[in-house]
């Protein structure tokens, strides 16, 4: 007798919902099915058995077919989005500590543009290009990882680009508040084109190009891993 | 024009798996192979393209399953319609029919018209 359920097991592997138990039931259910009608059809066992196996096509493909029809569930995304950000956005913090720490005082910072606020910043847009290699590295840990744990392309990126989501949904939020209540603002009313002009420069250069700097090191791990090949017939 | 026919296949299938659940509740099988089977062999699903629809039918409420056991006893997942699955067929019926009649009248795609283009 066949043993499908091992072999939807094996071929669905990458498959993590919580329901998987199911799932393969009802998928080694569906084959059975398939192999007891092409046998009573006349066909060899092995005949049969191919048969029940090619009505899958490609294993992978499936897994990731049934994942999205089913919904992601929040420990897929935790797997394939959060950790592996977590993952780039550590790097990027060892970076940064790294930078100050074998610099006596700023890390090499090239800022272009004029400053924004006398006795603020010393530039428009302030350039890091160590922490920009840092971030490459991070982007393609993150994309890895994600790809490790068969996220989709689209996942992979999200998972890169999580540490500049994070930076720049907390520049907003703060430039938010400071447009709200900040002493900041107050100090400074009439000039809060001054503060605008500000924020696109941090935008530009804490966000934007690390974003750039994350996507070039995910990229070589956004195209398709060749796929486990399908069971072969036993 | 991939993307187009991607939904038409999807909107295809979806009127048919209603279609037949409006009928009886049948398992992922049966409803493959009485699609087959009522199509002439011109529609056919296997494993990767019947799973990820009927979950997707599921996740949207068109559809429930419960396990229950086939004729010849084996534990078996049937598919039964919902009432928000039913109140879809009727609107599905209805823009397939109007897909056909439009695409008739443009290029003739009834069957008896079809032949005699064939024959000539």
């Amino acid at each position: 007798m066949n043993d499908f359920l091992k072999v939807v097991e094996h071929g669905l592997r990458r498959y993590r919902r919580g329901d998987r138990e199911e799932v393969f039931a009802e998928i080694t259910a569906h084959l059975e099915d398939i192999y007891a009608e092409a046998v009573e059809s006349g066909l060899d066992p092995s005949q049969a058995r191919e048969a029940a196996l090619a009505s899958v096509g490609e294993w992978t493909e499936l897994s990731r077919e049934l994942q999205a029809a089913k919904g992601e569930d929040m420990n897929g995304r935790m797997k394939k989005i959060f950790i592996p950000g977590l993952v780039a956005m550590l790097i990027g913090s060892i970076g940064d500590r790294l930078l100050w720490w074998t610099h006596s005082s700023m890390p090499n910072i090239y800022w272009i543009g004029r400053p924004t606020v006398p006795g603020g910043a010393r530039g428009f847009i302030a350039i890091e290009p160590l922490m920009l290699v840092f971030l490459v590295i991070g982007g393609a840990a993150a994309a890895w990882l994600s790809r490790q744990m068969d996220g989709s392309r689209r996942q992979r990126i999200y998972a890169a680009e999580l540490p500049v989501m994070v930076t720049g949904g907390l520049m907003v939020l703060s430039l938010s508040l400071n447009l709200l209540f900040g002493p900041f603002v107050r100090s400074l009313r009439g000039e809060v084109s001054y503060m605008m002009y500000a924020f696109f420069g941090y935008i530009i250069g804490w966000v934007l190009l690390p974003a750039v700097a994350l996507y070039v090191g995910a990229l070589p791990f956004t195209r398709e891993r060749s796929s486990s090949p399908p069971m072969s017939a036993a | 024009m991939s993307s187009i026919d991607q939904n038409v296949k999807r909107g295809s299938a979806e009127l048919a798996i209603l279609s037949l659940l409006q009928a009886a509740k049948l398992h992922g099988y049966e409803i493959a192979k009485r699609i087959e089977q009522q199509s002439g062999g011109t529609l056919k699903f296997d494993v990767a393209s019947l799973y990820p629809l009927l979950y997707r039918m599921e996740r949207d409420g068109w559809v429930k399953a419960e396990w229950g056991e086939s004729s010849s006893g084996r534990k078996r997942r049937y598919y039964v319609l919902t009432r928000e699955g039913r109140s879809q067929l009727a609107p599905l019926r209805a823009q397939w029919q109007l897909l056909f009649e439009a695409l008739n009248k443009i290029a003739g795609l009834q069957p008896d018209v079809r032949l005699e283009g064939g024959k000539a």
